[in-house]
């Protein structure tokens, strides 16, 4: 049984007879994808603005524990942080050379957690190893360990956000 | 009975007159299969049973999950305490099992049926848009298992989804801003909780339905492959809506073909159940953004191949950017366009020898690398000091706490795989020297001591070797490092 509907002819766009310049349709049609377009555009721009990743330069200092936590010569110490929003922590050690610094806790090569190992700092993950001054001493990991904004106020040590 | 079927036909003559769908259907029902099936043919249907699963337990879990990190009034994440909610009911704790597993069964059955299609040759013309939609399904199908798999919010899932997203970052240029785009911060927290749970939940759900329609859809319309060869040359565009034709040798779907894919579903669903009854998943400890009880990070095993390759990849950053963001993208393009560059127009795969050579070795590969990673790590051996160690029983401490690197690969050079590699050393010389445990550095690597080589304590961030397990290996040493 065949529908009598399928006899008509749909044609295509643009129809064969008609001149292929600016019509009414043609006009319409540009139109409608316009205002489309725009609109498409404006719902993806307003998602982007609000998903997107808070910026790094608002760094807040958060206060781990006082100075004297902190000797030359004693193994790093591993501290909380709130770093926007994110919990994590910083191992922060007293060096000889250069003073406090604090590294963030994840391995620069896939930010697995790694840990003081007792002469160096090892990855769990793919085996990343760094020394005491972050700098990788065995592969996987492509740069030292990030470091974290670190200051000493009135004997209290405090941690802000990466700063290399 | 036939009262009961009159109102039935009547209902649906009265719905057809206002939805006009009685062509799709009887397009579907009865559109023709060849009489001799295979049930290999009917692995879509079942990836659209595990689907519905998914959907109806996904629902149930989603009615008691709540995707928040904030601490409970027992101090636990609202996440993590939820699932544990989910839990303790055993009813809960069998859908959120179903669920679980049914993520596992999605990625083995859809995998199985690309195969199958791979096999058959189906995807070639006039077939090629049906197979780069189901690519995108495939694509989909990991999406949900990668944001699924965070929701939990144990330290499993924390640690997995930390190297997952920290992946992204190795796209050149942009990943930094896409990994915090995907985490909502610098690291995970709350926000990526929030964000994946739309993700899967919302988004992913509407993409996979649309894309499954098409799919669908698009078979119905051009037939099965295996009986194109039955089939008049414009059959798909030639026929009138409405009305099939069965040529000769084929036989309509309904009913002839409806036992297979019902038989293949109904196992699936058993297979499925039994599972999930007799595995229920649990849960490790709650995330713990600072390890400090040390927790290994592993992926799950649908992307333990990467995880392994990424072992045997060399420390350079454009090495990690090849491996990681690369050549996995590499591949999902050679997957999608597969159809456009395959110009063998033949089906049989006596006459594809290097398609199926292509597949073999793929194939392989990935089961490979799945089941090194998967085996990496083995029971420790036992926590006392063996009497006469012999070579047998320093390989089983090796095995559990050194494979990573040196049995699955050979980091540094040395091996620990065969007493004759582990005699050999690697790129330092010699590790163990028989009689002295004192000059050996292996030795000394695992007991942390200065050595001339400069090696760091090992296990390398790994689990530290029991004292009872370092005492077999000095007196193994000590004792000139016995093979037998
Ligand atoms: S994440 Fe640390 S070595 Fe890979």
């Amino acid at each position: 049984m065949e529908r009598p509907d399928d006899d008509v002819p749909l044609g295509g766009w643009p129809p064969e007879d008609e001149p292929r310049e600016v019509t009414r349709r043609t006009f319409l049609l540009l139109g409608m994808g316009t205002i489309g377009g725009l609109l498409a555009l404006a719902y993806a721009g307003l998602g982007l603005r609000y998903l997107w990743p808070p910026s790094q330069a608002k760094i807040e200092l958060e206060d781990v524990g006082s100075s004297d936590e902190f000797k030359v010569g004693d193994p790093p110490v591993l501290k909380v942080t709130h770093n926007q929003g994110s919990e994590g922590g910083a191992w922060i050690v007293r060096l000889k050379d250069e003073g406090l610094v604090a590294y963030d806790m994840h391995c620069t090569h896939l930010q697995c957690p790694y840990t003081w190992a007792g002469t160096s700092f090892s990855c769990p993950c793919h085996g990343s190893a760094f020394d005491i001054h972050g700098n990788v001493i065995h592969p996987p990991a492509p740069r030292p360990l990030r470091r974290r904004l670190v200051v000493e106020e009135g004997g209290r040590v405090k941690v802000g956000g990466i700063i290399s | 009975m036939s009262r009961l079927g009159d109102l039935g036909r009547r209902a649906y003559r009265w719905l057809d007159e206002r939805l006009g769908i009685r062509d799709e259907v009887t397009e579907a029902l009865y559109h023709p299969i060849p009489r001799k099936e295979s049930y290999a043919d009917y692995l879509g249907f079942a990836a659209i049973f595990v689907f519905i699963n998914q959907f109806v337990t996904g629902v149930l879990l989603a009615t008691v999950y709540s995707p928040s990190t904030v601490p409970t009034a027992e101090g636990l994440p609202t996440a993590y305490a939820t699932v544990k909610q989910i839990m303790a009911d055993p009813v809960g704790h069998y859908v959120r099992s179903l669920h679980y597993w049914g993520a596992s069964f999605m990625v083995v059955v859809v995998f199985l049926h690309m195969l199958r299609v791979f096999y058959v040759g189906a995807y070639k013309k006039p077939r090629e848009v049906i197979w780069m939609i189901g690519t995108l399904l495939f694509v989909t199908v990991l999406a949900f298992a990668f944001t699924g798999y965070l929701l939990p919010w144990d330290q499993e899932a924390y640690w997995a989804t930390m190297v997952g997203t920290a992946m992204v970052g190795y796209a050149p240029w942009i990943g930094d801003w896409l990994t915090g785009l995907l985490r909502g911060g610098l690291f995970l927290s709350g926000a990526t909780v929030s964000r994946f749970f739309a993700i899967h939940v919302l988004v992913l759900p509407m993409v996979l339905v649309a894309l499954i329609a098409l799919h669908v859809g698009l078979v119905f319309r051009l037939g099965v492959t295996e009986a194109e060869r039955m089939l008049p040359r414009d059959w798909a565009t030639r026929h009138v809506r409405g009305k099939v034709e069965i040529p000769k040798g084929m036989v309509p779907f309904f009913p002839y073909g409806t036992f297979g894919m019902t038989a293949l579903m109904g196992l699936t669903a058993v297979v499925l159940a039994v599972v999930a009854y007799f595995f229920m998943p649990g849960l490790t400890d709650p995330a713990d953004p600072l390890n400090q009880e040390h927790y290994e990070p592993k992926p799950p095993w649908y992307f333990m191949f990467l995880y392994q390759l990424l072992k045997f990849v060399p420390g350079y950053y454009w090495a990690d950017v090849f491996a990681i963001v690369i050549l996995p993208l590499l591949a999902i393009l050679a997957l999608f366009f597969l159809p456009l560059y395959d110009r063998n127009r033949h089906r049989s795969f006596r006459r594809r020898p290097f398609a199926m050579a292509a597949m073999a070795s793929t194939v392989l590969v990935l089961v490979g690398l799945t089941y090194i990673g998967q085996h990496s790590t083995v029971a420790p051996p036992p926590p006392t000091v063996a009497e006469n160690p012999k070579w047998s029983d320093v390989s089983r401490i090796f095995q559990a706490y050194c494979a990573q690197c040196h049995i699955a690969t050979a980091s540094g050079g040395l091996s620990l795989a065969s007493y004759q590699d582990a005699m050999k050393g690697g790129q330092d010389g010699a590790v163990i020297v028989p009689g002295k445990p004192d000059e050996s550095l292996l030795w000394l690597a695992i007991n942390g001591k200065p050595n001339p080589a400069n090696v760091p304590p090992m296990p390398l961030g790994l689990q530290p070797i029991p004292d009872t397990a370092k005492k077999t290996i000095e007196k193994w040493i000590s004792a000139g490092a016995p093979e037998h």
